[in-house]
């Protein structure tokens, strides 16, 4: 609260009464979220003079401070007062930290009694103090830092993967030392590479003999299955040819050529044996 | 469950009862009071680790539990970053080293703050371990709100919880998201009230806001259960620690400046055998 009357202050150290009133009215309702300007209409002949002298007094004496009317009061933003009586605090989460925040108050003199956990706080502060961040979204090239986790068995894993499908055991999860098929398959395969074999097809197949005789039956993907799917592509992408533009026409024609070729080709071998 | 309201703004060495006697001596013996309050709240933070919460986990027990575990890449918060080791097909995987450093002083927080007697709120809206949390808040005496959390709780409270009361020393989320995978408005409203918060944050979680994060997995019952535990036991050692170091100093207190016979039978000599220092297991 501040009292802009300094003038008055220091010459009437008994005050003016309605003055000093009204101010001590403004400071018990407390100084929450408003500030008290007092503005003072100085009558100083009245008080000023010594108890003797008369009233009508010589125009001279009279100096008005201002012209506002008394006790002027306008709110301002005051963030660190609450209207309920007790701790004062600061809603501004955007600002700064907690920490920082609290022991601005306290050092302002606004809060007056420490909170719990300041003491803890400052004597164990976190990794990062806790500031507001806005989250911004990344643009052009930029990508995150995080990186692929990936180990020397995903290529056998993968091969493994591409020849037998999933494996023949279903995956245990509840089991924090499980191993499945693909797992013993990628054990025998580093085995047989640390004895010195580097031919890796080889391995592969060395590593399927050694789950065999193990008892572990891996049963290839079959290769109908592929040949099929690659008919269904040639057929898809014919089909998408020919809704785009003319001159892909003689590209079109060359595909059924093809499979006509292959055609004769197995008729010739079907007829020249017998 | 709505916070119960708490009269009496957490005056902690209030005398109590102290009417009979001159008032010079019940002066004296607040002012001792006041000396062993003071001597007992400060002797704890001289120590890194004055409630051993390091031997409560490990980093081998955090990989058991699935705390490494993070949602997918596509989810993943642009400050939980920092917190990622990696990216196992597309499956964020979480540093448990940070995680056991972060995990660390959170419970070291925790436990110092149930110590000066303060009051924690555990907060989750996560409808599968709601009454898991509500039940381990009740078994080691604190609160918990795991339910749908009103608009001004925190930030109106003497509105909403009547005048007079006292608000929560410290916020710990279990889960830091609410329903519909937005942040709970209790994080928030904690930085506005300037309360302390702990909380675990998965890789779809905001951490800036939260005092003490712990970067960890929030999803699978394992994990969600150790955490559980590791807060009870940090809170419910804090309190006990604090009930023998009351009882010891006065212990002292009554034998005066000749401390004749420090062990006594009962209740004190749990409390003369730990002693102050760095607490063992009860």
């Amino acid at each position: 609260m501040y009292c802009f009357c300094p003038a008055l202050a220091l010459s009437r150290p008994g005050g003016s009464a309605i003055e000093c009133s009204r101010l001590s009215l403004a400071s018990s309702r407390g100084c929450g979220d408003s500030a008290v300007l007092c503005f003072c209409l100085a009558p100083p002949s009245r008080w000023s003079r010594s108890p003797g002298t008369a009233i009508g007094g010589s125009a001279r004496d009279f100096r008005p401070l201002c012209l506002l009317p008394v006790c002027f009061r306008f709110r301002c933003r005051h963030s660190a007062g609450s209207k309920a009586p007790g701790m004062a605090g600061s809603r501004l989460e955007t600002v700064g930290s907690i920490f920082t925040r609290t022991r601005d108050l306290i050092r302002a003199g606004v809060l007056k009694e420490k909170p719990l956990w300041f003491d803890i706080y400052n004597a164990f502060p976190p990794l990062r103090e806790p500031v507001f961040r806005r989250p911004r979204l990344r643009y052009g090239k930029a990508k995150s830092p995080t990186q692929d986790i990936f180990y020397q068995e995903d290529q056998i894993r993968a091969k493994f993967y591409s020849a037998y499908g999933s494996g023949p055991k279903a995956f245990d999860l509840f089991n924090p030392n499980f191993k499945s098929t693909c797992q013993r398959f990628v054990e025998k395969f580093i085995e047989l590479q640390k004895l010195g074999e580097t031919d890796e097809e080889k391995l592969f197949v060395e590593a399927g003999k050694a789950l065999l005789a193990e008892g572990v039956i891996l049963r290839r993907v079959e290769k109908a299955r592929t040949e099929g799917s690659q008919v269904s592509r040639k057929s898809e992408s014919m089909g998408v040819e020919s809704q785009t533009a003319l001159a892909e026409n003689p590209p079109l024609k060359e595909v059924p050529q093809a499979q006509h070729l292959e055609a004769p080709g197995e008729e010739s071998k079907g007829l020249s044996p017998p | 469950m709505v916070l119960p309201r708490l009269l009496g703004a957490g005056v902690r060495a209030a005398p109590r009862g102290r009417t009979v006697g001159s008032a010079a001596a019940a002066a004296r013996e607040h002012e001792r009071d006041g000396d062993l309050s003071a001597r007992i709240l400060s002797e704890p933070l001289k120590h890194s680790d004055f409630f051993n919460v390091k031997e409560l986990f490990s980093v081998r027990s955090l990989f058991n539990a699935r705390v490494h575990l993070g949602h997918k890449a596509g989810c993943r918060h642009r400050f939980m970053e920092p917190y990622i080791f990696g990216s196992r097909l597309g499956q964020d995987i979480i540093d448990l080293e940070q995680t056991a450093t972060h995990l660390q002083l959170a419970l070291n927080f925790t436990a110092h703050v149930a110590f000066r007697g303060g009051v924690i709120l555990f907060v989750s809206r996560a409808r599968q371990f709601s009454h898991l949390i509500e039940s381990m808040a009740r078994s080691c005496g604190e609160y918990a709100h795991t339910r749908y959390f009103k608009g001004g709780l925190l930030t109106n409270a003497p509105l909403l919880l009547g005048p007079q009361v006292r608000l929560p020393d410290l916020i710990v989320f279990l889960h830091t998201l609410n329903n519909v995978f937005e942040p709970h408005v209790a994080v928030r409203d904690a930085a506005k009230m300037n309360i302390p918060t702990v909380g675990i944050v998965d890789t779809n979680c905001n951490p800036c806001l939260i005092t003490y994060p712990v970067p960890g997995n929030d999803d699978s019952p394992p994990a969600v259960q150790l955490f559980c535990r590791l807060f009870q036991t940090a809170v419910t050692r804090a309190k006990e620690k604090r009930r023998q170091l009351e009882a010891l100093h006065r212990l002292q207190g009554t034998l005066g400046p000749h401390p004749a016979d420090p062990a006594t039978p009962g209740a004190p000599s749990p409390g003369a055998q730990a002693g102050l220092g760095v607490g063992h297991s009860p």
